[in-house]
């Protein structure tokens, strides 16, 4: 009884809303009443399972095939920067891994084999000229692709003069998380995926 | 969990979480259906499975934390509007297929038919509304949408929904009454 008194006060409770009048509301609450008591017709539970499947398998059939994880190592002295390559490009899928000077970067790369190299231009021990000669002189690491990364343009220019042609990408210091996982994503050859 | 994050988990490929969103909307939706479309009750469980297929196939553009039922309401009332705007959309007068369900197992057998007699009653004067007016009021008074919902629903300004359920109350109140003096 008191189910059915609440959904009277409700229904009524509408109507005030929806006629914005009380004599209105009384005058159409057994209309509505009638109405209210079409609520509730069931269907056929099977096909609601049978639906389930049927859209599951859409869903399924939708969903793209899980790319093999591609691993980046960023080869910087500055860890907050590690920090933040990583938090950029493991939203996007990329396993990232960080090195904090050229030597110990050429050895993670030469036990890794990464899909790519984001290298900092300027370090204190080795520079990233040096890391990239390196790699390029070694059977095994000549092919991983490098993105070098610089506080600006021109020390690009100065450092590898004629060789930039031969980096694969080139980013400036400061570069938004847009800008990194473009880049990565024109090298890596990934079309059609957004970078925001 | 809300209707709005199982929506989330089923754009990120969790069937589980899709079974979920069809077991709690699945039997709305037919019944909506069943009753804008005068009782065919076959054309509703279609049109049901084409609305949650549309959804899914928009999943995509589905966007956190948009309330997902107007959403998904908003799928099925384009699928009906559709429907009618077809030859084959014609609101039955006769013949209704009065759903199972609605009586409790308890009634009797009395209690059973006049149920479906009332059913098959309200089906011929909502019938007699115009379709506007009609989802309008189902919507309303079937389904339990809030204004803000329809309006979402349907497109239209709240003020609009206001009147289209006022005349379509007014009307079938009219309809009522002409039908219980024969």
């Amino acid at each position: 009884m008191k189910h059915h008194d609440d959904n009277l006060d409700r229904l009524r409770a509408w109507l005030i809303e929806d006629t914005g009048s009380e004599a209105e509301a009384a005058r159409l609450l057994p209309v509505v009443e009638r109405l209210h008591s079409l609520s509730g017709l069931a269907d056929d539970p099977g096909a609601q399972t049978a639906l389930s499947r049927l859209l599951s398998r859409e869903l399924h059939a939708r969903q793209p095939e899980p790319r093999p994880q591609r691993t980046v190592i960023c080869i910087e002295d500055d860890p907050a920067m590690i920090d933040l390559v990583s938090l950029s490009l493991k939203t996007k899928g990329f396993e990232v891994l960080g090195a904090m000077s050229g030597p110990e970067g050429l050895d993670l790369i030469s036990t890794v084999r990464p899909d790519l190299v984001l290298l900092d231009l300027m370090m204190p021990e080795m520079d990233g000229w040096e890391v990239y000669q390196r790699m390029k002189a070694d059977e095994y690491m000549r092919t991983v692709p490098v993105i070098v990364v610089s506080a600006k343009a021109q020390n690009i220019d100065k450092v590898f003069g004629h060789n930039i042609a031969k980096v694969q990408d080139y980013i400036t210091k400061p570069y938004s998380s847009d800008q990194l996982v473009n880049s990565v994503h024109r090298v890596l050859g990934i079309a059609g995926e957004g970078s925001s | 969990m809300i209707d709005e994050e199982i929506a989330l988990s089923v754009q990120q490929g969790n069937t589980e979480a899709l079974a979920r969103l069809v077991e709690r909307h699945h039997s709305r939706l037919v019944g909506y259906l069943y009753l804008m479309l005068g009782g065919n009750r076959l054309q509703a469980e279609d049109l049901t499975q084409e609305a949650f297929m549309k959804a899914i196939l928009a999943i995509g553009s589905y966007t956190y934390p948009r309330p997902f039922k107007p959403w998904l309401y908003s799928i099925a009332v384009n699928l009906v509007h559709n429907y009618h705007n077809r030859a084959e959309g014609r609101y039955p007068t006769a013949g209704n297929d009065v759903l199972d369900g609605l009586p409790d197992e308890d009634d009797s057998v009395e209690e059973k038919v006049a149920k479906h007699r009332e059913i098959e009653q309200m089906l011929t004067l909502l019938g007699r509304l115009p379709v506007l007016q009609r989802e309008a009021v189902i919507l309303r008074y079937v389904e339990g949408l809030s204004l803000a919902e329809l309006a979402e629903v349907l497109n239209v300004p709240v003020g609009t929904i206001k009147s289209r359920i006022s005349v379509g109350l007014s009307r079938l109140r009219t309809l009522m009454q002409e039908n219980d003096e024969l």
